[in-house]
């Protein structure tokens, strides 16, 4: 007393179940995701035109993780017609690559990209008190912003600490800590960073800084730290977190269950490479649920990948 | 070589899916943890109608408070709700003098509190798991031939992320603040910020717990459409083409489509929602918002502003719109199965009912801003809302026509499932036609927000839905148990619930058109006489009305219990001469459903057929001098 | 002798494993899939490359970049949806509910971005 039409299509629709079952909740993802993008264009428009950030996220390392993103978009499809052929190893060889090139890009997510934003300083500046730090800001003054019907640059980001010559790694570390400490600590009253960005800490007024840069900078080191009253920012500033501004919300939220959707493809195929009873075992019982496993666990796949491939350009380069 | 290869492929087959068919089940995996789909169908059941109760028992405290405003709670009950609720929705009573406590009123904070939850109980935690989840997991399967669900282990996980979504609602009551108490439509920037600060918990608070709830609750609802949709296009029975596919469930299908494609905007915006809470991200918190009593007085809150909170009501409405159409789209279709039955006749334009639930799944998906007229829309915006919504008035209005024409020239016989059904077309009549007029933004611009709306959402959901959750009960009740509920007590039951509800809800449609506001935790009395004093009376009437409606549900209550003991036995498994498929089965239905294959030879309504021996033919009886097809030939085949 | 081999040679190659077929034979229905991928590739570098093109400036108008990325990425969606997902050979009853999906999903953002850019500008309250 079986399910009937569970791996064998049923004559009349042409379907069988899972792959009915998957589309339905492609449908729905697109829905769930189509939620969150609405989200987004909200914050986009909600925002002053110029307070939404550009060149925050690196584009090289994203277009890279797109690459591996559509490598592996391919390689299961190739695992699912190897398999069909009843080609085992090429089956198995394929779907290893896809789960991999999975891991890579949650790996330099979560390696590279989160933490960089988790040990980037910034710090919005009140418009009142905007005249004091115009050394980083580049507003004022022939060739300033203003001059150029720029609207003014209030954000100030950087590393709070940078690794002094002659100073041993875990004395960084202490003298990190401590920096971020401080800053919540309310009896601490200034903020002191020791290396800017490029656009508040080499030459701000540069029209150089008013183009998206494909090769991102570095950061400036400064000789003397600079300085800031906390009583001059606006709440928020600290580390490149959700509370920081809606730019970072919608990263991180979007690329958070985007990335959960990944990792949850990826454990998705681990169980079926294995040679287990649901996974690469039903190769000798039952090849044809294996061939329909694949098929849906690929299509899903493919979902991830569609949402990327909308992703990408929105927080990179748009 | 190819025949041993053939067996081996056989015998493997055996071990795939459903192979603990093939040995006794224990007492957890048979009664608790089960795939079948008739015990989920009754979990989900029983939970739900648990849960209604409950929430109706949140609004009857909430209806001494509005008819006594802060006036002490009657003894017997109001020590044992503070007792359970705690001070965070319940105030003690005072005596000036003697300064003693003289007994418990609903605080103000706490009827917020019993107001969201109520919202959200009835809707998220009776309506949609009952009428649904509950009646369309029992009956679908079986109306249309199949053994069960087509994904069946993902039916139960379904229903458990239901089960915790249940227990997170139930717990947010017993935190530090008590539940969420933003309203059911949780409307940012006050669900930002409400249940927030030193003395709670970031995450143990009422309103976190109630987003982390709905994310559990949509998971369900959105697995569970999959499993509905996927069984109507693939486990018809042989013979069962669309033209002979009972109205339910077409019904259910199209309430399946639209909980799949409308519910995931809310999960997105209650994970944004969660953020904001969490994490302190500004998606519904605009720039410059200052809270009284929060931060520093005369200070902007502490978020980084930009956000906003019209995106919450885009993307709850988008949501919530098609929702309604989820609750009342399952009762149309009990409805329309108990009518047909008890007419002896078939449905009257069967084929212009399934294409109105069609046009009305789309149009639901673009009119949801008729909820927000009062968003400060221009002209264009809301000249296209206001179209969608009259033109979506249509189908309703078709299929309440086709369900009164098909009383017409019947041989009706009055049995409790059929005395609701026919309750719940005038009930539901006056609850859609009093909607007409809020289409309009310019009417909608004096109802927003009054009792009129709360009467005629409640007309469409209470006398409407509900009573055709009664008729279902009733109706299916010998399906079920095999045995028949009291009609004694079934028409007890059905007069007293239509007289007290009609009581209820039917001046709060005069109240609203004379200005009393929706959520004024004393009715008004307090700062308000002014404005709505001649309406202020009403309020205790309806108070009245509705402990009243109270009491009477014990009688179901009642009934419902002790007739699964001591009920009269069916006297054959279909007692009521229906048509439908589910009546083939024994009462109740052994796993597997049915004991020889069915084939559907004939359309779902064949009642007084005129030259028949009988009143009413099955849909599985074979036409007159054929013999029965062999079955298993175009069939289901014995292994997939 | 001939009786139990001969009269299934077709179902004894396809009984056993992947000794018969060689490595290329799976490889013979990929080349679609091996196309589409290298547009995937080859459209993802001019997404990146389009991004640094003011097309704001020389068409003048606004949000430019924002539309013409968007369409390059509708454009990668489709060649996704229709080769690796099936779609093209796929029965209507996966891509028409579909379909449906797209445009509610627009459906959402058009009218949102309507009710942004729609506000009530004044009233006709004589006083005010």
């Amino acid at each position: 007393m079986e399910i009937p039409y569970t791996v064998r299509p049923r004559p009349d629709t042409g379907l069988a179940n899972p792959k009915l079952g998957i589309w339905l909740f492609i449908a729905s993802e697109v829905m769930l995701f189509g939620g969150l993008f609405a989200g987004y264009i909200f914050m986009r428009l909600g925002a002053e035109p110029w307070m939404w950030p550009h060149g925050w996220l690196n584009v090289p390392v994203g277009t890279f993780n797109t690459f591996v993103l559509i490598a592996s978009s391919v390689t299961i499809i190739l695992s699912w017609e190897a398999l069909k052929m009843r080609n085992y190893k090429a089956y198995k060889v394929w779907l290893a690559l896809t789960w991999i090139c999975g891991l890579l890009f949650l790996a330099v997510k979560l390696s590279y990209e989160w933490p960089a934003k988790f040990n980037h300083f910034g710090a919005y500046i009140k418009k009142e008190a905007a005249e004091k730090y115009e050394p980083f800001l580049g507003n004022e003054g022939p060739d300033g912003r203003l001059f150029r019907g720029l609207a003014p640059r209030l954000f100030i980001s950087g590393h709070l600490t940078h690794q002094h010559s002659g100073e041993s790694k875990a004395e960084f570390k202490a003298r990190e800590h401590k920096a971020w400490a401080d800053l919540k600590d309310p009896s601490v009253k200034t903020i002191q960073i020791d290396a800017l960005d490029e656009e508040n800490g080499n030459n701000p007024k540069s029209p150089e800084h008013d183009r998206a840069h494909f090769i991102p900078r570095d950061t400036v080191h400064m000789h003397e730290p600079v300085i800031l009253q906390k009583s001059d920012l606006i709440y928020g500033y600290g580390p490149f977190y959700p509370k920081l501004n809606t730019y970072l919300a919608c990263y991180f939220m979007i690329t958070g269950l985007h990335g959960l959707h990944v990792l949850g493809g990826c454990i998705v195929f681990i169980y079926f490479w294995l040679n287990i009873k649901g996974g690469s075992l039903l190769y000798h019982t039952n090849h044809p649920q294996l061939c329909n496993r694949i098929e849906v666990a690929g299509l899903f796949w493919h979902l991830v990948d569609l949402v990327w491939i909308f992703v990408f350009p929105i927080f990179y380069l748009l | 070589m190819a025949h041993v290869a053939e067996a081996h492929a056989h015998d493997a087959h055996g071990h795939d899916d459903q192979h603990h068919d093939h040995h006794e089940l224990g007492f957890w995996r048979k009664w608790v943890f089960s795939t079948d789909h008739k015990l989920i169908g009754i979990q989900y059941l029983t939970t739900g109608l648990a849960f209604l109760l409950f929430g109706f028992g949140l609004m009857m405290v909430m209806r001494w408070s509005i008819a006594h405003g802060a006036a002490a709670l009657p003894e017997w009950c109001g020590s044992f709700l503070h007792s359970i609720f705690g001070d965070a929705v319940f105030d003690k009573v005072v005596n000036s003098e003697t300064k003693a406590v003289t007994g418990y009123s609903l605080s103000t904070q706490g009827y917020n509190v019993f107001g969201a939850m109520h919202g959200t109980i009835m809707v998220f935690f009776g309506i949609v798991p009952v009428a649904f989840a509950g009646f369309a997991n029992f009956v679908m399967p079986l109306q249309l031939g199949a053994i069960d669900m087509t994904f069946p282990r993902l039916n139960m996980a379904s229903f458990w992320s239901f089960f915790i979504s249940c227990v997170i609602m139930v717990w947010s009551f017993f935190v530090e603040g008590s539940a969420a108490k933003s309203g059911w439509t949780n409307y940012p920037p006050l669900a930002g910020v409400a249940d927030t600060g030193p003395a709670l918990h970031p995450v143990m608070n009422g309103g976190t717990l109630w987003l982390i709830g709905m994310v559990f609750n949509i998971t369900s609802s959105l697995l569970g459409a999959v499993n509905f949709i996927t069984t109507f296009i693939q486990l018809r029975a042989p013979g069962m083409t669309w033209g002979r596919i009972p109205f339910f469930c077409w019904a259910q299908f199209i309430t399946a489509y639209l909980l799949l494609l409308a519910f995931p905007p809310l999960e997105s915006a209650a994970i944004m929602n969660l953020f904001d809470r969490v994490f302190g991200s500004s998606f519904f918190m605009p720039t410059g918002l200052m809270v009284n009593g929060l931060g520093f007085d005369g200070q902007p809150l502490q978020f980084s502003g930009g956000g906003s909170p019209v995106l919450w009501q885009h993307l709850f409405w988008f949501l919530a719109h098609p929702e309604v159409y989820v609750l009342i789209l399952p009762g149309i279709g009990m409805v329309a199965e108990i009518i047909a039955c008890n007419t002896r006749k078939p449905l009257w334009g069967y084929k212009a009912m399934v294409g109105a639930i069609f046009t009305l799944a789309f149009l639901s998906f673009i009119v949801w801003a008729h909820h927000m007229y009062m968003t400060g829309m221009g002209p264009k915006v809301a000249a296209f809302f206001q179209t969608t919504t009259i033109i979506i008035s249509i189908p309703s209005v078709i299929l309440l026509t086709a369900l009164l024409l098909s009383l017409w020239g019947g041989s009706i016989r009055f049995n409790v499932p059929m005395l609701f059904a026919t309750a719940f077309l005038p009930m539901f009549g006056i609850g859609g036609l009093t909607g007409i007029p809020l289409a309009f933004n310019a009417v909608d611009l004096y109802l927003h927000d009054t009792y009129y709306i709360i009467a005629h959402f409640h007309y469409i959901i209470a006398p409407g839905t509900i009573f055709a959750i009664f008729a279902g009960v009733y109706h299916w009740f010998p399906k079920a148990t095999g045995r028949m509920m009291s009609e004694t007590l079934g028409k007890l039951h059905f007069w007293g619930s239509l007289v007290s509800m009609n009581f209820l809800f039917m001046p709060m449609f005069f109240q609203g058109m004379g200005g009393v506001h929706r959520r004024w935790w004393d009715g008004g009395a307090g700062a308000y006489s002014a404005t709505v004093g001649p309406w202020l009376d009403w309020n205790l009437k309806i108070s009245y009305a509705a402990w009243a409606l109270g009491a009477v549900q014990m009688i179901f209550v009642f009934n419902f219990f002790w007739s699964i003991f001591r009920g009269r036995k069916v006297p054959n498994d279909n007692p009521w001469d229906a048509t439908t498929l589910e009546w083939d089965t024994p009462s109740p239905p052994p796993h597997g459903n049915f004991i020889k294959p069915i084939t559907v030879y004939r359309g779902p309504y064949e009642y007084s057929v005129p030259g028949a021996d009988k009143d009413f033919t099955p849909q599985s009886e074979p036409p007159a001098g054929t013999p029965a097809a062999v079955p298993g030939h175009a069939a289901v085949p014995a292994h997939a | 002798m001939s009786d139990p081999h001969s009269s299934a040679p077709a179902a004894e190659s396809q009984a056993h494993a992947s000794t018969d077929h060689g490595h290329g034979s799976y490889l013979l229905h990929a080349r679609p899939y091996f196309m589409v991928g290298a547009a995937l590739f080859i459209f993802t570098g001019i997404t990146v490359a389009l991004s640094y093109v003011d097309f704001d400036h020389l068409f003048n108008s606004h949000g430019m970049n924002i539309k013409i990325g968007m369409a390059v990425a509708t454009f990668k969606v489709c060649l996704v949806g229709a080769w690796f997902m099936h779609l093209k050979q796929e029965k209507g009853t996966i891509w028409r509910p579909l379909l449906f999906t797209f445009f509610f999903c627009l459906g959402l953002f058009l009218l949102c971005l309507l009710a942004y850019t729609d506000p009530i500008q004044t009233t006709s309250h004589p006083l005010h």
